[in-house]
């Protein structure tokens, strides 16, 4: 049996640990909209004799109250990876599909204005050539739908290039944050390790972690593993970006620091990587030593890699094709030619090899120069190399379309825009299931880790009238003691 | 399964629901405004395929109707003077037969036959140079203005190059069909050296002589003979390229109506169609609001006092 203050004690014990239930609620109701919050728990556990046995000693007492053995985040380490792993499969898609929604807008067909239908205007143009070869009109009509169609493949080549430098400068800004929750989280493992050490409540610290692991992962895809003294580990694509207390920087490589690619050409950018130098301490000065991060990383900066050296790169060599198959080809047959005084045309177009759709105009500026006639022998009103070109445009054999591999520049460029179309739409479809998918496991852990106003007011309804029974107690002894101490031996 | 259910997880679902209903409202408003379904090329690859090649069909068949109007206005040209050039030839004709008939005429009434036959060679030289939008429509490709020329003695050759490959003035009616529109001026009125024009001086020249040359008279009756005929056959060559031009402008203008009508199909929105899916869409939108206003309203705390 205690003595008769140790009653008091165990009345005490209640009130302290129901006001760690109401502050525990209190903090739960107040962080109810904050983003990473994990509720929490106050862990009550009886406090009793002594359990291990001693010679002479008995216990006599019947529970010693209660105290609070911890506060415990209500989450769940397979939990939360799996909601990164979802996050950063919703951001690698993402970023890929508004990127190429905006190029497929910038491309914008099928319409009157495209180039499919300035390619069909420019046919057209070489016909009425074909209608009235003497004159200029029909011959100055000519050039100017040549300009037109060369101006509507510079402006899809630019919006693409504007893309990439939009996506450049973007992966450049991912890599320096990256790099700054890389630091923060190995400093974030030390101090959530040191403060376990001295027994101190790391919650918070612990919600802070999770936050930056899961924007490492929407940022990079990065996937954490957790060590044996509750440190993580983050790895992109299998390289280690944090290791304990030490953190690693990640690099990219192709990108200057202001986002210009690092060869200086815009049209022709080279291949985007990323390297990860070996992690060191906070602080300390960055490892020399480079890893390069394998093609296929995830999140954002995946999503970006994605796009600079696959699907943006392929349209633009694609548009090059078509600029260039053009090009040779109608300056092919213009050059078997003949102008309006009988002299053997030139070149139509012109372009700088290496970048054709950035670079591609008409040449021929005086309309008499048009090559229209096939007829050798001087002067002549005859038009076949116009009605040559037209054809020839429509996939036609001639000497602008040699036999052999015959290209049609319209099927070419409309295979073009559908593959970009059925790219855009896969992305689309993919991203649309990914989001359900992203929603799905965000409400499950929501359903763990979130917190429920009518569960956290039933909590703090159950906290006071225990606290109020624990504070009855009290008078109760109070009285009890009023009773021994004053009214007896009067 | 949903075990346990929080308020931000209603928040979120909420949000979720009213933005789909805002995005599936956006979708149907696009195609209404728009008036198409086809907006970009991911609304549908394979459609996408399909209306940018009616586009090009479209303009090509458009061209080509263009190609065999300006073809009809060549050959109905050729037509009418082909026409005019025949009377004229015929006059001669009828002329020489009265110049043969030496019995009854003078000599002064042989020269004044022989002034008319100058008179008709001189206007068939004009029937022979003449010009559509400019161009010798029997001067092939040539840029001289004239398909024939009479120098000082009163000769006339051809100096169009239309009995050659690369004078012949085509226009392109189909995709494989091509017309030629012009015609070749010696097939018309003969080559050089006995053409119709020859023809007509030496059939004066017989005239004038006295006594008149009835031999001269009799040969020139048989090379007008030969001209009609020849000119009849060229009628009926043109005739037969212009009904080939019209057949190619019918066709031209049959295939760009299918080829509308499949741009329409995938590209265009089908109104009433449109207008239920926005109707859909709108209640599907105010569904979702409505559940919105009903669930995040109510607490635990509203029934505590």
């Amino acid at each position: 049996m205690t003595g008769t203050f140790g009653s008091l004690n165990i009345a005490k014990t209640g009130l302290q640990y129901q006001q760690i239930v109401i502050d525990t609620t209190n903090n739960n109701i107040s962080n109810v909209n904050t983003d990473g919050y994990v509720r929490r728990r106050a862990e009550g556990a009886e406090v009793g004799g002594a359990t291990t046995g001693a010679m002479w000693s008995t216990y006599t007492g019947h529970g010693e109250g209660v105290t609070t053995t911890s506060v415990s985040r209500l989450t769940d380490f397979l939990m939360d990876a799996r909601v990164r792993n979802e996050h950063a499969n919703l951001s690698y898609l993402q970023v890929q599909q508004t990127s190429m929604e905006r190029v497929e807008t910038a491309i914008n067909e099928p319409s009157d204005t495209g180039i499919a239908s300035a390619l069909s205007a420019f046919g057209s143009a070489w016909q009425d050539v074909v209608s009235s070869p003497d004159g200029s009109a029909a011959r100055q009509s000519v050039i100017a739908s040549g300009q037109t169609l060369a101006a509507a493949i510079n402006a899809q080549a630019r919006a693409v290039d504007d893309e990439r430098a939009q996506q450049r400068a973007a992966a450049v800004d991912d890599v320096s944050q990256i790099n700054n929750d890389a630091q923060q989280l190995a400093q974030l493992n030390h101090n959530i390790f040191i403060a376990q050490a001295n027994g101190t409540d790391v919650s918070d610290l612990q919600d802070q972690r999770d936050q930056l692991a899961l924007d490492l992962a929407n940022k990079a895809g990065a996937v954490v593993a957790q060590d044996s003294t509750g440190r993580y580990n983050i790895s992109i694509n299998g390289v280690a970006l944090v290791t304990g207390d030490n953190a690693g920087t990640m690099t990219v490589n192709g990108i200057n620091a202001d986002g210009t690619p690092s060869n200086g050409d815009t049209a022709n950018p080279g291949t985007v990587s990323f390297s990860i130098s070996d992690p060191v301490p906070v602080g300390a000065t960055p490892s020399t030593n480079q890893t390069a991060v394998p093609n296929g990383m995830g999140g954002e900066l995946g999503g970006i890699a994605t796009l600079l050296n696959v699907t943006l790169a392929n349209y633009r060599a694609g548009l090059n094709d078509v600029a260039q198959q053009l090009a040779d080809m109608v300056n092919t047959q213009h050059e078997a030619g003949y102008d309006q005084s009988g002299a053997a045309g030139g070149k139509f177009f012109d372009y700088t090899a290496g970048d054709p759709a950035g670079t591609i105009s008409v040449l021929v500026t005086d309309p008499s120069k048009v090559a229209a006639s096939s007829d050798g022998s001087g002067q002549s009103n005859n038009a076949d190399n116009a009605d040559t070109i037209t054809q020839v445009l429509n996939g036609a054999v001639g000497a602008g379309n040699p036999p052999g591999t015959p290209v049609n520049i319209n099927d070419a460029y409309q295979r073009l825009v559908t593959g970009l179309g059925s790219t855009v739409a896969g992305l689309n479809t993919q991203t649309t299931n990914q989001q359900l998918l992203a929603n799905q496991v965000d409400d499950e852990r929501e359903q763990q880790a979130g917190v429920s106003l009518d569960e956290e007011t039933i909590n703090l309804m159950q906290a006071q009238r225990a606290y109020e029974a624990s504070s009855r107690v009290l008078t109760v002894m109070n009285s009890l003691l009023d009773t021994l101490i004053n009214r007896m031996g009067a | 399964m949903i075990t346990r259910v929080t308020q931000r997880m209603l928040t979120n679902q909420s949000l979720n629901s009213v933005e789909n209903g805002l995005t599936g409202m956006a979708k149907a408003q696009e195609q209404l405004t728009t008036g198409k379904r086809l907006n970009r090329p991911s609304d549908s690859p394979t459609d996408t395929t399909v209306a940018l090649r009616a586009r090009a069909g479209v303009a090509q068949q458009t061209q080509f109707q263009r190609n065999a109007q300006d073809g009809i206005s060549w050959l109905s040209t050729i037509d009418s003077t082909i026409q005019g050039a025949t009377d004229q030839v015929r006059r001669a004709y009828t002329l020489a037969v009265q110049g043969a008939n030496t019995a009854s005429n003078g000599a002064s009434a042989s020269a004044a036959l022989a002034d008319e036959v100058d008179q008709i060679k001189k206007s068939l030289v004009d029937f022979a140079n003449t010009q559509y939008l400019g161009r010798p429509i029997f001067g092939g490709t040539t840029t001289s203005g004239a398909a024939f020329t009479m120098d000082s003695t009163g000769k006339v050759t051809y100096t169009g190059n239309g009995n050659t490959p690369a004078g012949q003035v085509n226009r392109r009616v189909g995709v494989d069909s091509v017309v030629r529109v012009d015609s070749d001026g010696t097939k018309v009125f003969g080559s050089d050296g006995s053409n119709v024009f020859d023809h007509l001086t030496a059939l004066s020249t017989a005239l004038r002589q006295v006594p008149a040359d009835s031999a001269g008279i009799e040969q020139s009756i048989s090379d007008l003979q030969a001209d009609m005929d020849r000119l009849s056959a060229a009628a009926a060559d043109e005739g037969a390229r212009m009904n080939q031009i019209n057949q190619a402008s019918n066709v031209a203008s049959a295939t760009q109506l299918a080829l509308q009508k499949t741009q329409s199909d995938v590209e265009d929105v089908d109104i009433a169609q449109a207008t239920i899916e926005m109707q859909t869409q709108t209640n599907a939108y105010q569904a979702a609001l409505m559940a919105v206003s009903k669930t995040s309203q109510r607490s635990l705390l509203d029934f505590l006092s």
